[in-house]
């Protein structure tokens, strides 16, 4: 069998339905971006080396990853329900099978399980809600651990040492338990506006802020109005909030 | 795990994983020390004794880092390694958390 050059494929995403569609050069390194149908299931793709692609320069990597995520938006608008697969999902070709034989014969295999993950997000996006408040917010809230100030400025250099750790131990602790309440707060409310929500780690990225909830929603479009409408009144309440998307919906493609 | 070291300087890359090391376990000792504190079992002078201890120690390192000029290595590593940690139990711990 004669083998394509070059021989590896180069996967975005699966959508529902078979169709042709050519996106042009809009992939990753410009490579041109069009489809491959079978089974009822149609993968956006572009052809490349078997190879990963691999990168020391951050700013690339990065640029390579926002033009993956570009090429399911596109597939999202024009398909509808899409999985999205990770970057640098390549199909290579098995002896005297080419990579587009390979490809089809996993979408065929995978049959029911991308259906199955097709209808869980048939009509839906995914939403990025991060929580954020100020840590001087905290710092107000501290009035109970006058006492252990006190002892501070009556000590000995030596024993005020110790009782300024424990200090530092009860404030971390205030914020940690204020944190989690909180946290569990925004997610009951949040999870009645939305069809699923997701945690997600909390990363303490901005200087000065904390992270309060980190949430992956799915929504369909009045869910994710009324979501919107919620978070408003979050923020209303002073605290910082982030809601970014759509998102193709990387975090609801596991089990439930 | 992969905690990255300065590769130009890997004395001073070395010696910044050490201090981290090293900051981690005063750290311990500084929770033991401030449990000690508080069981009661500690006379006044125990506990100041070892309040200097640990303050001399926390002085000591910071001089370290200073004069090697390693002070945001420290930290970078520190924080590598609370990834780990944290990598390792924060998922369980949300879903916990949240449940």
């Amino acid at each position: 069998m004669r083998e394509e050059t070059p021989e590896g494929k180069y996967v975005y995403c699966i959508s529902g339905g078979e169709a042709r569609k050519h996106f042009g050069g809009i992939g990753v390194c410009g490579n041109h971006v069009y489809t491959i149908s079978s089974q009822g299931m149609t993968a956006v793709v572009h052809d490349c080396q078997p190879t990963p692609y691999n990168s020391k320069d951050l700013a690339e990597a990065a640029k390579w990853l926002a033009t993956h995520n570009k090429v399911i938006e596109l597939a999202m608008n024009e398909f509808g329900a899409t999985v999205p697969l990770r970057f640098n999902t390549i199909f290579k070709p098995a002896e005297s099978t080419t990579s587009t034989q390979v490809l089809a014969q996993w979408m065929s295999e995978e049959n029911n399980v991308l259906k199955e993950k097709l209808r869980r997000v048939a009509g839906k996006k995914e939403y990025g809600v991060q929580i954020y408040c100020g840590e001087e917010a905290f710092k107000g809230n501290a009035a109970a651990l006058d006492d252990l100030k006190q002892k501070i400025s009556a000590s000995s250099p030596g024993t005020a040492y110790l009782y300024r750790q424990k200090l530092d131990y009860a404030v971390t602790k205030n914020i940690q338990d204020t944190t989690v309440s909180l946290s569990r707060k925004f997610h009951s409310t949040i999870k009645e506006n939305v069809s699923e929500i997701s945690v997600l780690k909390k990363r303490n990225d901005v200087e000065g802020k904390l992270m309060l909830a980190n949430f992956a929603c799915l929504a369909d479009e009045a869910q994710a109005e009324k979501l919107g409408g919620e978070l408003e009144k979050i923020h209303e309440n002073g605290f910082e909030v982030q809601f970014t998307g759509p998102w193709p919906p990387y975090n609801f493609m596991g089990t439930k | 795990m992969n905690v990255k070291i300065n590769e130009d300087n890997p004395g001073n890359g070395l010696l910044g994983l050490v201090i981290a090391v090293v900051e981690v376990i005063v750290d311990t000792l500084k929770l033991q020390a401030v449990r000690r504190m508080e069981s009661g079992k500690l006379t006044e002078d125990e506990i100041e004794r070892l309040g200097t201890a640990l303050m001399k120690l926390d002085e000591t390192l910071g001089e370290l880092k200073e004069s090697n000029n390693i002070t945001e290595a420290v930290e970078r590593i520190k924080n590598q390694l609370d990834d780990v940690a944290n990598s390792l139990v924060a998922e369980e711990t949300e879903a916990v958390e949240i449940a």
